[in-house]
């Protein structure tokens, strides 16, 4: 009898551990900056380029002055949206980055792994010749492909957008949407800038 | 079966406790899901050198000086702001990498008051009304300097107070990083439990403010607390 109740006193203190533990996780990402409230739909009008890429290298490194860490992400163009770039590839150079024991962030600046895909909204080009993302929370979509069905997903969550089936050219969704197949995430952005 | 009560009991008065004290967010340094090493400074006050230049077209070291004060008076926290000095020349696109360093144990402020500052960091001059960098030791978290880069291009118009944004920045220099309440309030619509007052939203929102973007200049409960953890007075 003594044994049990030891035990479910141990069982009630994990799960209590357990429960408040979540009170303390930093689930969620942290951004630096601090913008200007948009939908998806905002960013993508103010936006000079929409592309569908694919990464294919990032690298950090000081700046001459040896003052500011930047990364220079490259990516493989796979489609246009919006905009008349004929380029196949574009490089972002990003504030930020890891050289050496030093790490300089924006925390949640889009993060841009090899070989990912992402749908990027850029913003005019800078001084230095490099495209600015449109925006920071909705500058990049990340695209991730269903390993059951190979079809391409846009994951990151978005709002304020019709989103269409291309196929049917039903409206699946009106405000806020998560999921989306990548073709009718390119569809529908379509669909709102022609209009 | 009483003790399965019980535990339902005190499960639902756990989860809706309020937790205004946890919901502040610390920058981390985890290289890992699984490990956290806190972002801060190793000694306060921190110094600040700022822009001798203007700020969305009116006088920018009185704002500094402004969020500096609004955070010095945090409750049962150390004095985190020290001295101000200026740079010997208004910080522009063309000087801000060799004026400005990110590691020299200060925090740089620069009014970019073209929007090309920030564009030079890869960032949109239209939308991003300040940014923060903060470099740190890889090992340990410790913070080695920051740079605030406050938007003039687009700050003091489309609802979006200079003072506010400058007063989040300057959270991000402590160590704090960005608070989700305010994504659901009484001004935006979006579906969620009961929305908070666009009044009560906290400094450490990513976002301009609903409504009026100067209930952003006075810290709310879950900023002050996050500072009072990190940088306790005593």
């Amino acid at each position: 009898m003594m044994l049990s109740r030891i035990i479910l006193s141990n069982k009630i203190l994990f799960f209590v551990v357990f429960v408040l533990s979540f009170s303390f996780l930093n689930c969620s990402k942290s951004y630096a900056t601090r913008e200007l409230q948009e939908s998806n739909l905002d960013v993508a009008k103010r936006s000079e380029a929409i592309v569908v890429a694919r990464c294919i290298s990032s690298e950090s490194r000081w700046n001459d002055e040896g003052t500011l860490i930047f990364t220079y992400v490259t990516f493989e163009i796979q489609d246009t949206i919006k905009g008349k770039d004929p380029k196949d590839k574009l490089t972002l150079k990003l504030i930020g980055g890891q050289v050496g024991d030093v790490i300089q962030t924006v925390p949640d600046l889009p993060a841009f792994n090899e070989e990912g895909e992402v749908m990027l909204f850029l913003g005019p080009i800078n001084k230095d010749g490099y495209p600015t993302l449109a925006s920071m929370k909705n500058g990049a979509l990340q695209i991730q492909t269903d390993i059951k069905t190979g079809q391409k997903i846009v994951t990151t969550p978005t709002s304020g957008l019709e989103i269409y089936r291309e196929d049917t050219e039903r409206e699946i969704s009106s405000q806020e949407a998560e999921g989306v197949l990548l073709e009718d995430m390119i569809y529908s952005l379509r669909k709102a800038l022609n209009q | 079966m009483r003790k399965i009560k019980y535990l339902a009991l005190f499960t639902f008065l756990v989860l809706t406790f309020p937790v205004f004290a946890f919901s502040y967010h610390i920058l981390n340094n985890s290289t890992s899901t699984f490990s956290f090493v806190f972002l801060r400074w190793s000694s306060t006050p921190v110094n600040l050198r700022v822009d001798p230049g203007t700020l969305a077209g009116g006088g920018g070291q009185e704002i500094v000086v402004g969020a500096c004060e609004v955070w010095n008076s945090v409750p049962n926290a150390q004095q985190l702001c020290g001295s101000l000095t200026n740079f010997s020349e208004d910080i522009t696109v063309d000087n801000f990498q060799s004026m400005t360093s990110n590691s020299n144990g200060s925090i740089d402020v620069v009014f970019d008051e073209t929007g090309e500052v920030v564009a030079a960091l890869g960032l949109s001059p239209n939308s991003t009304l300040g940014v923060a960098l903060v470099s740190r030791n890889v090992n340990n978290g410790e913070i080695r300097g920051v740079l605030i880069v406050l938007n003039g291009k687009i700050l003091g118009n489309s609802n979006s107070d200079p003072l506010s944004t400058t007063t989040h920045e300057m959270g991000h220099s402590w160590g704090l990083a960005h608070i989700p309440i305010g994504g659901i309030n009484n001004s935006n619509n979006v579906s969620g439990l009961e929305p908070i007052d666009t009044s009560a939203i906290p400094s450490m929102f990513p976002f301009n403010i609903p409504d009026d973007d100067e209930f952003g200049r006075t810290l709310e409960i879950d900023d002050k607390v996050g500072i009072s953890v990190r940088y306790p007075s005593n």
